[in-house]
């Protein structure tokens, strides 16, 4: 009897401690891109265009090279919708993980239809021609044309939670997030029970958050801010691999690219920047990451 | 606030109504630590195995068959990475179970129990919160007599999450301290 109850634990030790090994690495593709030109007769920083977004683009591709990933790098006058397109179906038939990254703006429509804004997306004059913009449905579909299963999108644009599918989870996080916003953006809730009624909607409404993992910015109601030298979501996702494994298990998750980035924008831009100015310009704002079952490994931590 | 409170009355609840039925009717209050492995698998991605640690507090009515309701907290760990290095994120949860048990009285105290509950679990490191019923088969026996209606029992439950994206199934050893009353202690 003894015996057999130490066979037991023994398997349940085994099958728990299996948990902790981490599997070579698989193949690994980063696309990324970055649009601060919008309109070459303007300089940097004067509307439509920004300030950042290439450097974002081209710091996030040295970060991810130096973790093993193989970049395609486009910023401002190639980082058109056309080119975005041709770089995904190139990947037809890639089996490994993908990182779709983009760094610029982001709007929506009439409707709430969310969009991030390629080259060309706005026109000399800075009116908005849609056709040459992607929406979420949009660009999943040529993940899905491409046969590609693996893959997180990462999004530092204005509006970019609107790509973030919360699938039969409820998101405690508001669209338009701050205490300061009309309505309440608030954080709704923290723990299990204040949940309960939204999560049993979801469960019974048993939308599929559509395969694809999501990491934004900011809200579909949020904009998305820069600083002196970054984007500052993207600031803190450089700053990852030194600071965000929660559990110390030597690879950072979505989850916890998600988490680290969503603390610090808080504790470092909207409890002491956006705070004092909130009148709709320096609006708070706050991370999303799709409601999925699944996470994926995306950066060695370093030790 | 409000469900703070809403919590509070039916832990509340749960601990009043036991000295209530005490007498005649056999009621048992019982406090238990669970601990396991669960498989989980989303439609078209691999099946990974996760830990999981958890806790409850369980009121039963009647013997030998019995009307149990318990409360549970429960923390799913991450599964382990698959080749693709993804995994299932882990959860805590939150639930209440109602459920049935039989004992018969020649087994020497070994007790069979079926409960169905319903589920309010958070992801990791995450605001995203989600919902799920949850079958569960269990078995138990009282490993020690400690005296004056208490014991310590050993078990196995199995469980069933029923998600709405993905299937988590598992097995738990469970340890529950429980106090007996009315109708003799078994």
């Amino acid at each position: 009897m003894k015996r057999s109850h130490s066979r037991a634990l023994a398997v349940l030790l085994a099958l728990a401690l299996s948990s902790c090994a981490i599997p070579e690495a698989p193949a690994r593709v980063a696309l990324l891109y970055g649009v601060s030109i919008y309109d070459d007769s303007l300089p940097e920083g004067s509307y439509p265009n920004l300030s950042l977004a290439d450097n974002d683009a081209e710091d996030m591709a040295a970060m991810l090279g130096t973790q093993g990933w193989l970049t395609t790098l486009r910023t401002d006058a190639d980082a058109t919708k056309s080119a975005i397109l041709a770089d995904i179906s190139s990947m037809a038939g890639f089996d490994g993980l993908v990182v779709f990254y983009y760094s610029g703006h982001g709007t929506y429509d009439f409707d709430g239809t969310t969009y991030i804004l390629p080259r060309g997306s706005i026109t000399t004059g800075g009116s908005l021609d849609l056709l040459e913009a992607f929406y979420p449905a949009e660009l999943f579909s040529a993940f899905e044309a491409a046969g590609l299963k693996h893959v997180v999108v990462i999004l530092d644009s204005c509006h970019s939670g609107g790509f973030v599918m919360e699938g039969a989870t409820t998101d405690g996080v508001p669209p338009l997030f701050g205490p300061n916003e009309t309505p309440d953006g608030s954080i709704m809730y923290t723990w299990q029970l204040p949940a309960t009624g939204d999560a049993i909607a979801a469960y019974a409404a048993s939308a599929s958050y559509g395969d694809y993992i999501v990491l934004s910015a900011a809200g579909a109601g949020d904009f998305s801010w820069e600083t002196s030298t970054h984007g500052i979501f993207t600031g803190f996702l450089l700053q990852a691999p030194g600071y965000a494994d929660a559990d110390r298990d030597g690879l950072i998750t979505t989850t916890e690219l998600f988490a680290f980035t969503a603390v610090n924008i808080q504790i470092q831009w909207n409890q002491w920047v956006a705070d004092d100015y909130d009148n709709g310009q320096y609006a708070d704002y706050h991370p999303h990451v799709t409601g999925s079952p699944r996470e994926y490994g995306l950066l060695f931590a370093d030790n | 606030m409000r469900t703070t409170r809403q919590l509070l009355a039916c832990i509340t609840t749960l601990v009043f109504l036991s000295p209530g039925f005490a007498g005649d009717m056999p009621a048992r209050l019982s406090i238990g630590l669970d601990t396991g492995v669960l498989a989980t698998s989303e439609p078209g991605y691999d099946t990974l195995n996760h830990a999981t640690v958890g806790g409850s507090l369980s009121l039963s009515l009647w013997q030998p068959w019995s009307m149990d309701l318990a409360l549970s907290y429960s923390w799913a760990a991450p599964s382990a990475y698959s080749d693709a290095w993804y995994r299932y994120r882990g959860f805590a949860s939150l639930g209440l179970s109602l459920g049935a048990s039989f004992q018969p009285t020649d087994l020497g105290g070994i007790r069979f129990g079926l409960s169905l509950g319903g589920f309010v679990a958070r992801y990791d490191l995450s605001y995203s919160f989600f919902y799920y019923p949850r079958l569960s088969f269990d078995i138990d026996y009282p490993a020690f007599r400690l005296g004056s209606g208490w014991t310590l029992d050993a078990g196995l439950s199995l469980p069933l999450y029923f998600r709405a994206d993905a299937f988590t199934a598992g097995f738990e050893a469970v340890f529950t301290v429980s106090w007996t009353t009315g109708g003799g202690n078994t």
